[in-house]
């Protein structure tokens, strides 16, 4: 049974200076017990489309549903069965405990106070915070924070849950033990997990599905493996010498669908990662460098990553197309 | 130099760069007039039903209220400078560079330069509220000498206000919640002792000291003495107030170097306000 | 039904709760908090003194109780919902079920219950240093004070909105508006009535503001023995007035959440 319904979903954003296509005819089908990934660059799209499936923001055209209840007709109903979290908001109020905080959020799902409280015992037992509940919230450290920021989201226990890129900003240990979560919650408690993330090791990581979002279009959707598999184009990282840095966009090589180049300032070289049409464009593609001057100090065929089935759809990586929306 | 500089400029951006610098002078010129009207009503809502309306002491009150609240405005920069600074890493930046002491110097100017005019133009606006209100014009000389004498007093008030800036910039190092508690007090104590409402032989003479030993007090009163008369205590006041000022800043120099170095042994320079 | 409204008493106690828990939990809040009503209610209580009518330093320190609350209004009501949009938590609140207003009225309800220790300490210690005359407490100092509150929150409702709308400017506002309202509504002297010293075009322009109401009639039951019979015309305006402000309130906030879920910025500070 799907819990998250989009059918050709668009959103504008429109000032009086312009005109931003935010999300652009998206479609997708979340099921339940499914920890579904949203994969996509900063500023694809990621966070409007969650905006839109907690309500916060009506789309421009097209239809969402959430746990059978549709976002604009049945807002109040989507509100009750759904947790938010995200990285970046403020978990609650500083100079009250973290119970109470907990409790408070309780209150704003009418969650009746003895199952408030068996849920806030359960939960801080789960993210391994009960020695904190009675602790005022400024003097928590980041870490306890953060979990506390997601027994929040978990605290009225929801149908779906959206997190919009949780692990921002966490320690790797932290970061593993959030993952294990997730998955915890979609397979022992049945909830849909909808992840909003850019983080391609935690999409292959964790989710059943992915979905890779781009200047608000969905370009795939399927199971991490399935995606690479798509993918059917050799990957090749090519280590040059520093001029490599400056070669701008591999497309502009022949035979190159798309890449990323990065320099390695301690060893002084650059790593060019292309997806080539097929095998045969290889020693092309290791001339036209050396005849704009790079030197290939060496190369090596690569097993395809989510951001080289994102490159081979848009030409470009993630970073790449962060700094194309900032320009 | 370059450095003092740079900490005006930025101070500047701060206070008057959110949005139409006019607009932020504007907006702090309206709540002081306020300010200042509300006294002045309180004075004659009193007087009259004591039946001893004095003109004279509009005048007065206007000339302090303005000074207070210019006072009472720009004390506010350095605890931001620091605290806001420290939230945002700002700060502990500027200790690392070794110029600190000149930054919160600068911004202390910076919001010294916003609020004179704040201050300036609320005296003139209150002038014209009252006689329009009243019906009473308050006696203000308006001449060149009279000017650049008010203009000399808060130039001395500049120095005061970097002694009691950079004390409660010494302060803001170690503090790390609710660090806009202090100002209020300072500027609720100098509401009550610096002359700016009532004279100080209105309160019980044993607080008389306090207010004696405050430079606002004395500058307060040089600016009266130019605006309003007589012209004789002029220099007695500016000479006290300038001592006192001096004396102040030294203290403020002092105290804020001194809290630097304990913040930095006891760990305060970089931690967060919550 | 039934849910619905059983919802809402749960948002707004808690709510109120969380404020209450969060001032009495910290007494440096409250020592904080007290600091400018209480010192700006004794210098004026001086200035009354020496403008010849000590028997006034009462107006003062009345004015600094209710400031107390003016500014909870202002900085604890009207701009908190902008300081939780850019912290996030108005994102929490939208994306839960629980109504906005009823979140509201329990900040103003914990609002009223957390400023009373500020605005009890002025009275306190305004009336150990000045004495001044007060007459005994009556049902209708109870009701306007009670009216007065509910006005004034109503305001600071219809302002969150604003505010909203507004973005980072409102604590400017906030600065902007403080005292000209002060000033107008006389908090600290009579600025309507026989004893106003204001133009009676001011002082109509002034009754707009609910504050202006409840501080006369206020000072009239408190330091003039008035009673029911004397000050109902203005208990009945209080009344008007704060059914009005917490109408226009609650509209004003419906008006903007459901702007905001059409433009994407109001609610939420972009990224």
């Amino acid at each position: 049974m799907a819990n998250v319904e989009v059918e050709s979903l668009t959103r504008v954003f429109e000032t009086r200076s312009r005109r931003v296509l935010a999300l652009d005819n998206v479609n997708l089908e979340v099921e339940k017990g499914e920890v579904f990934g949203l994969l996509g660059p900063n500023g694809a799209g990621k966070t409007t489309l969650i905006r839109i499936l907690t309500t916060l923001l009506l789309p421009t055209s097209g239809r969402a549903v959430v746990g059978g209840f549709d976002v604009v007709k049945e807002a109040k109903k989507v509100r009750g069965i759904i947790g938010f979290s995200s990285s970046s908001e403020r978990v609650g109020f500083d100079f009250v405990t973290a119970r109470r905080n907990l409790w408070f959020f309780s209150q704003l799902y009418g969650v009746p106070k003895s199952e408030a409280d068996r849920r806030i015992e359960e939960l801080a037992s789960l993210l391994e915070f009960q020695d904190q509940l009675d602790r005022k919230l400024y003097m928590l450290t980041t870490g306890y924070k953060q979990r506390l920021n997601l027994a929040r989201a978990l605290i009225n226990d929801p149908t779906v849950v959206f997190f919009d890129e949780p692990t921002n900003g966490m320690d790797v240990f932290s970061a593993k033990k959030v993952r294990e979560l997730f998955v915890r919650e979609a397979r022992v408690n049945s909830r849909t997990v909808f992840l909003a993330t850019h983080n391609m090791f935690e999409a292959e990581e964790i989710c059943d599905r992915v979905a890779i979002i781009d200047r608000g279009r969905i370009l795939a959707v399927d199971t991490p493996e399935n995606l690479k598999l798509t993918l059917d184009k050799p990957v090749v990282m090519l280590e040059t010498d520093v001029a490599g840095a400056s070669v701008g966009d591999p497309r502009t090589l022949d035979g190159v669908v798309g890449g990323t180049v990065k320099l390695d300032s301690e060893s002084e070289t650059a790593n060019i990662r292309v997806i080539l049409r097929d095998e045969d464009y290889l020693d092309k593609v290791v001339t036209l460098l050396e005849r704009r001057g790079v030197k290939v100090l060496g190369y090596q065929r690569l097993e395809p990553t989510l951001e080289d089935v994102f490159i081979s759809k848009v030409g470009a990586g993630f970073a790449e197309r962060e700094r194309s929306l900032e320009v | 130099m370059k450095k003092l500089i740079a900490s005006i400029s930025l101070g500047l951006e701060r206070e008057l760069g959110w949005t139409f610098p006019p607009l932020v002078v504007l907006l702090g010129t309206i709540p002081a007039t306020a300010s200042v009207l509300i006294v002045v009503m309180i004075y004659w809502v009193g007087s009259s039903a004591a039946g001893a309306v004095d003109p004279s002491w509009i005048a007065f009150l206007v000339v302090g209220a303005s000074l207070y609240t210019h006072f009472s405005s720009y004390i506010w920069a350095p605890i931001s400078a620091v605290s806001e600074g420290k939230a945002s890493y700002t700060y502990p930046l500027v200790f690392i560079a070794h110029s600190s002491l000149t930054y919160v110097t600068g911004r202390v100017i910076a919001s010294f330069i916003e609020s004179s005019f704040s201050a300036i133009l609320a005296l003139g606006l209150s002038t014209v509220a009252i006689k329009a209100l009243l019906g009473v014009e308050p006696t203000l000389s308006f001449t060149p000498l009279s000017i650049a004498l008010f203009a000399l007093g808060m130039l001395v008030g500049l120095l005061a206000a970097l002694g009691l800036g950079l004390m409660l910039a010494a302060y803001a190092i170690f503090v790390t919640r609710l660090e806009w508690g202090l100002p209020v007090y300072i500027s609720g104590i100098l509401m009550i002792f610096s002359e700016a409402i009532f004279p100080t032989s209105a309160l019980p003479p044993p607080l008389h000291a306090i207010a004696e030993s405050l430079p606002f007090t004395h500058i307060i009163r040089a600016a009266r003495a130019a605006l309003i008369g007589p012209p004789a205590l002029y220099s007695a006041e500016i000479a006290t107030a300038s001592l006192l000022s001096a004396t102040w800043f030294l203290a403020g120099v002092l105290v804020y170097a001194y809290s630097e170095g304990l913040g930095r042994r006891r760990g305060y320079i970089d931690l967060r306000v919550t | 039904m039934r849910s619905s409204v059983a919802l809402w008493l749960r948002v707004a106690f808690s709510r109120a709760m969380i404020r209450v828990l969060a001032t009495y939990g910290d007494p440096l809040w409250i020592v904080v908090n007290v600091g400018g009503p209480l010192l700006t209610s004794i210098a004026l209580a001086f200035l009354y003194k020496f403008a010849g009518i000590p028997q006034f330093t009462g107006f003062a320190i009345l004015g600094g109780g209710i400031a107390a609350y003016w500014g909870n209004v202002l900085w604890s009501m009207a701009a908190q919902l902008n300081w939780d949009k850019r912290s996030g938590m108005l994102y929490l609140y939208i994306s839960s079920p629980a109504p906005l207003t009823a979140l509201l009225v329990g900040m103003s309800l914990g609002g009223i219950l957390g400023t009373l220790p500020s605005s009890l300490t002025v009275l306190i210690i305004g009336t150990l240093l000045f004495n001044p005359p007060f007459s005994p407490p009556t049902l209708a100092l109870a009701l306007i004070f009670m009216l007065t509150l509910l006005a004034l929150y109503g305001m600071g409702i219809a302002l969150s909105s604003l505010y909203l709308i507004l973005g980072r400017e409102a604590e400017e506002v906030n600065e902007a508006l403080y005292e000209p309202v002060s000033f107008l509504s006389g908090i600290y002297f009579p600025s309507i009535g026989r004893a106003s010293p204001l133009p009676l075009a001011i002082q109509a322009v002034a009754s707009l503001i609910p504050l202006t109401i409840g501080m006369d009639a206020l000072r009239r039951a408190v330091f003039f023995s008035e009673g029911v019979g004397e000050l109902w015309p203005s208990l009945l305006t209080l009344a008007v007035m704060a059914q009005a402000s917490i109408i226009l309130g609650l509209k004003a906030l419906n008006y903007v959440e459901r702007r905001g879920r059409v433009t994407g910025d109001i609610l939420v500070a972009l990224r």
